[in-house]
């Protein structure tokens, strides 16, 4: 097991009269190469979550543990750190250095790695986000284009090899171009063995990429399954005010109108051929 | 009406000259509600920031109502006349409280008191903002800021309003809140609508649809004929409604469906 989160309530400003609860009582547990999303309503405490994993912000009460070790007393924070690398929102925002291979090293450099072994892992780190290092290495950061500027800075964590990656809304203000980089980069890291744990509001993205869906309501682990699983509480959802994939839908609304699919079918490829054979069944009859 | 005649824009000096638009010629009527849609980079947000002189053409003629944007005689009209609301919302509020924030521009407009008073009230109303109006705008949801943004543009009593990719930001229920506050701005208040995007289901709901590519119009049309062709759109960089891509799956698999799809509803009426 990855990370273990036992009973984890987080309080905001505990004992003020501003004080919150943002988690109360997770229980969740993290395998190695698992690929996950978390979805829940703004305020239901997506972030307040991802920002425990890497020991950001520490439980009020419950425990946390990465592979087996208690974190805070066995596993240092600098140590779990170097292996969960959390990307935030719009991470582009902290692109600073002069090129592009400076800004990947920087982390680095921090570390006291050599000059060598800096060099070999951004260019391994471009590699993983795929921009050719020949074209990219020397550029400004700030000449590349939105989509490019987020992969630098999500390349700029994976070349600290983390061993599990938390990324905060990766694909919000990019294109379609922009988000297929992304799905390809998480999609290739997560068959290279790096578990992976996304933030996101697009629910179409999720049906498409995930194979494991966590949603949060108002501080609690509401669901947690495969996305099949997810989202035939079509419902539940809505009512919690979140959206449901577009394929999904038209399998929801077909269903009420009597079409007999299967209500599991959430990516487009599955929902294409069971309605298509399901009108075929209807006109054959 | 604004009218681009052959206008073009680049970035940068001769050495490092960066072509963002090329040779553009488009006319927006009063009324419309036009989105336009591009990949990143494909020069969306230089053609907005012309619209209201923020930016001047390199080469061509911007018209707004006839003047150019770069007389300097009729540019803070033009200003006045074209508000914008940009992607992040917490750029564009500077004051501690919403009403405040609202009254900016009319009190730089040297408004009468009772007139701002006026202005702000009927602009926070028509966002649905009026109840908050005490509240500190650093408060509220990304949506809710937005709508202050909004407020503050309607302030000016604009004759357009552009919107810069101004949900991208936001969240599904903000972005919901946004774009179903420009639909009655059109249709209620009758105030021209620039939408820009890189939401293709935003971009569906328009009555026209600009795409723009490497700096030039690369379809202009309605939603339907734009997102006909899902191959010439990913080829663009700009993708189609879900519910599209869903039609043209099914099509492939030979059921018999108009190419004219775009929502899940308008899918389901005509499978059934």
């Amino acid at each position: 097991m990855l990370i273990e989160m036992a009973k984890v309530t987080f309080e905001y400003l505990p004992g003020t009269p501003l004080a919150h609860t943002a988690l109360s009582d997770i229980d969740l547990s993290i395998s190695e190469g698992d690929f996950i999303a978390l979805v829940g309503p703004t305020g239901s405490g997506k972030s307040t979550l991802i920002q425990h994993l890497n020991g950001l912000l520490t439980p009020t009460s419950g425990s946390l543990s990465f592979r087996g070790r208690s974190v805070g007393s066995d596993v240092g924070l600098l140590e779990l750190r170097r292996e969960i690398g959390l990307i935030f929102q719009f991470p582009e925002s902290q692109l600073f250095e002069h090129t592009v291979a400076d800004d990947i090293g920087f982390g680095l450099r921090q570390q006291g790695l050599a000059g060598p072994e800096v060099a070999s892992r951004v260019e391994d780190a471009l590699l993983q986000v795929g921009l050719d290092y020949a074209h990219y290495a020397q550029r400004s950061p700030f000449s590349l284009s939105g989509g490019e500027q987020r992969l630098v800075a999500i390349a700029g964590v994976l070349a600290m090899r983390p061993q599990f990656l938390v990324l905060d809304e990766p694909t919000s203000g990019l294109d379609a171009r922009g988000k297929e980089a992304i799905f390809d980069c998480l999609d290739r890291l997560n068959s290279e063995g790096v578990a992976i744990l996304m933030v996101t509001h697009s629910m179409d993205e999720v049906a498409e990429s995930a194979r494991r869906i966590i949603v949060l309501n108002e501080g609690k682990i509401v669901l947690d399954d495969k996305p099949e699983g997810i989202f035939v509480h079509a419902s539940f959802l809505r009512e919690i005010g979140l959206d449901i994939p577009k394929a999904a839908e038209l399998v929801f609304k077909l269903r009420e109108k009597g079409f007999n699919i299967q209500p599991d079918n959430v990516s487009m490829r599955s929902v294409v051929a069971s309605v298509a054979a399901a009108v075929k069944e209807r006109c054959a009859n | 009406m604004i009218k681009f005649k052959n206008v073009s824009f680049d970035y940068g000096d001769d050495e490092n000259k960066i072509n963002a638009l090329k040779d553009i010629s488009l006319t927006i009527e009063d009324g419309e509600f036009v989105a336009i849609l591009g990949h990143n980079g494909s020069g969306k947000s230089t053609l907005a920031r012309l619209i209201n002189g923020l930016l001047a053409p390199s080469h061509g003629e911007g018209l707004v109502d006839g003047s150019s944007t770069v007389d300097s005689s009729a540019v803070w009209r033009i200003r006045q006349q074209v508000g914008m609301v940009f992607q992040n919302p917490d750029n564009q509020i500077i004051a501690s409280r919403v009403e405040e924030d609202v009254a900016f521009g009319p009190e730089n407009l040297g408004c009468e008191p009772a007139k701002i008073r006026a202005r702000v009230d009927e602009a926070l109303a028509v966002v649905g903002m009026r109840e908050l109006a005490h509240s500190d705008p650093h408060l509220l949801s990304g949506g809710q800021k937005q709508r202050v943004a909004i407020a503050g543009a309607l302030a000016m009593k604009p004759k357009y309003l552009v919107f810069d990719e101004a949900t991208s930001m936001l969240d599904p229920k903000g972005r919901e809140e946004i774009v179903a506050t420009t639909r009655r701005l059109n249709s209620d208040y009758g105030i021209t609508i620039i939408f820009i995007t890189h939401i293709p289901e935003e971009a569906a709901l328009a009555g026209r649809v600009v795409v723009l590519s490497g700096g030039t119009i690369a379809m202009d049309g309605t939603p339907q004929a734009v997102f006909s062709d899902v191959d010439a759109a990913a080829a663009l960089g700009i993708g189609v409604p879900k519910a599209r891509l869903l039609a043209h799956g099914l099509e492939r698999a030979g059921i018999d469906i108009p190419g004219s799809i775009l929502t899940v509803d308008d899918l389901v009426a005509a499978l059934c």
